[in-house]
């Protein structure tokens, strides 16, 4: 016999730690509110008949937000047989509302009084057997955390599971609500009456879901009796519901907890508060702390010291050095296979692949540092901080977050977006992620930058185009508001939750969470794609004739790149991005693998302008690295031909993201620092890379919204890019 | 109905009403009405701000206050605590 047991709570009131101490597995808690989108389920470690699933984080079963709906659907309609309502103990009125809710609907309950400790700690003293009384189900006290508690839950649990212990009625409406909610159930007519007295109670509150279930008739009869009720008794039914519910909380609470100090005390995260969302020292503080978490992520020279990489940075050298004697290795193993085999395995897949390895471990520990954020409980605080400023171009505070974690990888910011309550912010935040610069679009500004910018000042270009997305990103938006939604700001409501050191394991799993999205885009779509780049780049119909084979010194059928299918796309696309000033098959077939992953650009540059690298090149190239630096890029002693040198160049070019000297007939297809500015500028603006095209169909639902996202960027971009070429090249000089 | 309340319409009724965006960091009062969307109404209430519940405002900065409700910390924006009235 197995049981299904579900558990629901408040956000933050330590239902996920609960989840993963019973279950041991994999999840994590967030100070987030509402961070569990999605079901989870596990067995109980110490008896696997219990069949235990994490409902996401509700503070009513009368919804608000989408996540909450799933909650309050799968308890009302999917029936588990217990429930496990978690009650966040330290501020325990407010939980009960949604405990009273849960009761309300007659299932099978037992409350876990979580965070004991703290209460503990605070003095205070909870009569558990009044408060069971009072509730008419069990209540247990527990710490989740440290695991105190637990077993004597899960055997309380199992014996309402097997048995047939109800909840005990209890009366907590007074005055005329019984009698209406009476009224309103002999007209919905439901076989079970505890059904039918919920679903009545739900018509009192005003609940549009339930009303559009009954039958058009009833949906009339019983409008007009709570209406006719609002007129008779001059009250509004949903607040004096609300106030019934917590009256009877006040009332038990009063008689089953007695705290120790009954004022006001300022905790320690009242005081940190005080700090971190002060008026003044708010943002300098928040700068210092974004600006840590990139440094950390991104600097090569990590805390103002001169080539001390930052651990992101070693990492990704780590990743390269690894990624690079794989290659080696199977170059060994395909020595004597055909050419079309080796050259799909080592510069199709491994080469593709390879140009992402290198910022996995980029995007790996910037997702680190932003989980231990949320978790900490910085980042509801930060949102708040920044609502101020996001109200001005029609978001809320709660945008940022999709906005930060667009500058590692687009993909889970856009799923990040399911937090926002408003679906107008969601949408548009959603849109305006796909401006953000994120880890695949850096390698495209620093090759950029190093073949045009040289001369001037490098960190000023890039920073302005991280400034132009941001700008952009906020001139949409504003848009999108103003013209589109026809709407201002939402209101900003959220509950700031205790700060607190999150423990290492779970901000891993919370980060894992995060870049598990990003590592199965890695598997799939960009494996893929760059299986169908290396088709297209290295075929052509000669290669089908066996004409290429006749041209060819080892007989090989592939066609050059110059010459392969990818540059006749090119080839006819190219004239649309002539006013933009770079309208050559080049540079629109970057702009082309740039939508298979952003990454792709450097490495389509990388093999489309090698005129300049010729075997004399490349030996100087290489003579500046030490021995030790040359094994590490996975040369042996030994002699080398000129592909495999080639293909080591390029991955360590788009590792330094940099070779001042080569890639010189860029400049005959982009002449002017102008078109290459525009040519960035378009990369970061038009659409996002396939895989972020998913992420974006998924959180708009349509491919009608999705395609209205795609064109805004697209024309965004194009028209962007067009002024900055057309100004530029007026003004002569850029 | 829907009713839109401008930022400085309500701050005081004097009955001793107030919207809560008035008052002082330290204060205490207790929740008198709410005007704005039904649906936030209802969020409000979820959260513990019904009325006659007891409010007091621990912070505030530009973007908002930070209130103490039933001990748990919210934070909201001036445009919402100027359509929630005080006693």
């Amino acid at each position: 016999m197995s049981y299904t047991i579900a558990l629901a709570g408040n956000p933050n009131c330590g239902k996920t730690t609960l989840f993963n101490e019973l279950t041991g597995s994999k999840q994590h808690v967030g100070n987030w509110p509402g961070v569990t989108v999605e079901k989870k389920e596990g067995l109980y470690r110490k008896n696997k008949e219990l069949n235990i699933l994490d409902l996401p984080g509700t503070y009513s079963l009368s919804p608000y937000s989408a996540e909450e709906l799933i909650a309050r659907d799968y308890i009302v309609k999917e029936k588990p047989d217990v429930v496990i309502n978690i009650v966040d103990a330290t501020s325990i009125e407010r939980n009960l509302y949604l405990t009273l809710q849960i009761l309300e609907t007659g299932i099978k309950t037992v409350v876990a009084l979580n965070m004991m400790d703290e209460v503990e700690q605070r003095g205070d003293q909870i009569n558990f057997d009044k408060l069971s009384k009072s509730l008419g189900v069990k209540v247990i006290p527990i710490t989740a955390k440290s695991r105190k508690g637990l077993d004597n839950l899960m055997h309380e649990v199992e014996e309402v599971a097997k048995g047939d212990i109800r909840p005990t009625q209890i009366s907590v409406f007074h005055g005329k609500i019984p009698q209406i909610i009476a009224q309103v159930s002999s007209v919905i007519q439901e076989e079970n009456e505890q059904y039918g007295n919920w679903k009545a109670l739900k018509i009192l509150e005003n609940d549009q879901q339930i009303l559009d279930s009954l039958k058009e008739d009833d949906q009339l009869r019983v409008t007009q009796i709570v209406n006719q009720a609002e007129k008779e008794y001059q009250m509004d039914l949903e607040a004096e519901i609300a106030d019934q519910r917590y009256q009877f909380i006040a009332n038990i609470t009063k008689a089953s907890v007695v705290k120790k100090s009954t004022g006001y005390t300022e905790t320690t995260s009242d005081k940190l508060d005080k700090v971190l969302t002060n008026r003044f020292a708010a943002i300098p503080i928040f700068a210092i702390i974004m600006y840590l978490l990139f440094a950390t992520t991104f600097s090569e020279s990590f805390l103002f010291i001169e080539g001390l990489q930052s651990p992101g940075v070693w990492l990704a050298g780590l990743a390269e050095t690894v990624w690079g004697f794989l290659t080696g290795l199977l170059e060994g193993v395909l020595v004597n296979a055909s050419p079309w085999v080796f050259s799909l395995v080592i510069d199709g897949i491994m080469g593709g692949l390879g140009a992402i390895v290198g910022f996995i471990p980029l995007v790996l520990v910037l997702f680190l540092l932003i989980s231990f954020l949320e978790d900490c409980g910085y980042m509801a605080r930060i949102a708040f901080v920044m609502d101020r400023i996001f109200r001005k171009f029609g978001l809320s505070g709660r945008s940022f977050i999709p906005l930060l974690m667009g500058f590692g990888c687009s993909v889970p910011a856009m799923t990040a977006t399911r937090t926002l309550e408003s679906e107008k912010d969601r949408k548009i935040t959603t849109i305006i992620t796909g401006f953000m610069p994120c880890g695949a679009k850096v390698p495209i500004f620093a090759m950029f930058v190093s073949v045009f910018f040289a001369d001037g000042n490098k960190t000023l270009v890039t920073y302005s185009i991280y400034m132009l997305s941001i700008v952009v990103a906020i001139l949409i938006s504003l848009f999108l508001n103003k013209v589109v939604y026809k709407s201002g700001a939402s209101n900003f409501i959220m509950e700031l939750p205790k700060y607190r050191i999150p423990m290492a394991k779970t901000v891993f799993i919370h980060g894992y969470e995060k870049i598990k999205d990003f590592a199965i885009k890695a598997g799939t779509i960009i494996f893929m794609s760059t299986i169908i780049l290396w088709l297209l780049s290295n075929f052509n119909v000669d290669s089908f004739n066996g004409k290429n084979a006749a041209a060819s010194d080892n007989g090989s059928n592939l066609a050059e790149m110059d010459d392969s299918f990818l540059a006749d796309i090119g080839n006819v696309i190219a004239p649309v991005f002539k006013p933009l000033g770079f309208g050559e098959w080049r540079p629109t077939v970057g702009v082309i693998t740039g939508w298979i992953a952003k990454e792709n650009v450097v490495v389509t540059f990388a093999q489309l302008y090698d005129d300049d690298v010729t075997e004399e090149y490349l030996e100087t190239f290489f003579q500046k690295y030490t021995t030790e630096e040359l094994s590490d890029f996975g040369f042996e002693d030994g002699v080398y031909d000129f592909d495999t040198a080639f293909t080591i160049y390029s991955e360590v070019i788009l590792f330094e993201g940099q070779d001042e000297n080569a890639f010189h007939t860029m400049k005959d297809d982009i002449k002017t620092k102008a078109a290459a500015y525009a040519y960035m500028v378009f990369n970061l603006l038009c659409m996002p890379c396939f895989a972020a095209v998913g992420a974006m169909k998924r959180e708009l639902k349509t491919w009608r919204l999705t395609g209205f996202g795609i064109f805004v960027q697209m024309t965004t971009a194009y028209l962007v890019s067009l002024m900055i070429y057309q100004i530029g090249n007026l003004i002569g000089k850029f | 109905m829907i009713t839109i309340v401008n930022e400085n319409q309500y701050h005081l009724k004097g009955d001793g009403t107030m919207a809560l965006s008035m008052m002082a960091i330290g204060e205490t009062r207790r929740i008198s009405e709410f005007r704005g969307k039904p649906e936030m109404k209802q969020h409000l209430q979820n959260l513990g701000f019904q009325k006659g519940a007891e409010i007091k405002v621990v912070g505030e900065n530009p973007s908002g206050l930070i209130l103490l409700i039933k001990d748990v910390r919210i934070a909201l924006n001036r445009g919402l605590a100027s359509m929630i009235l005080v006693d």
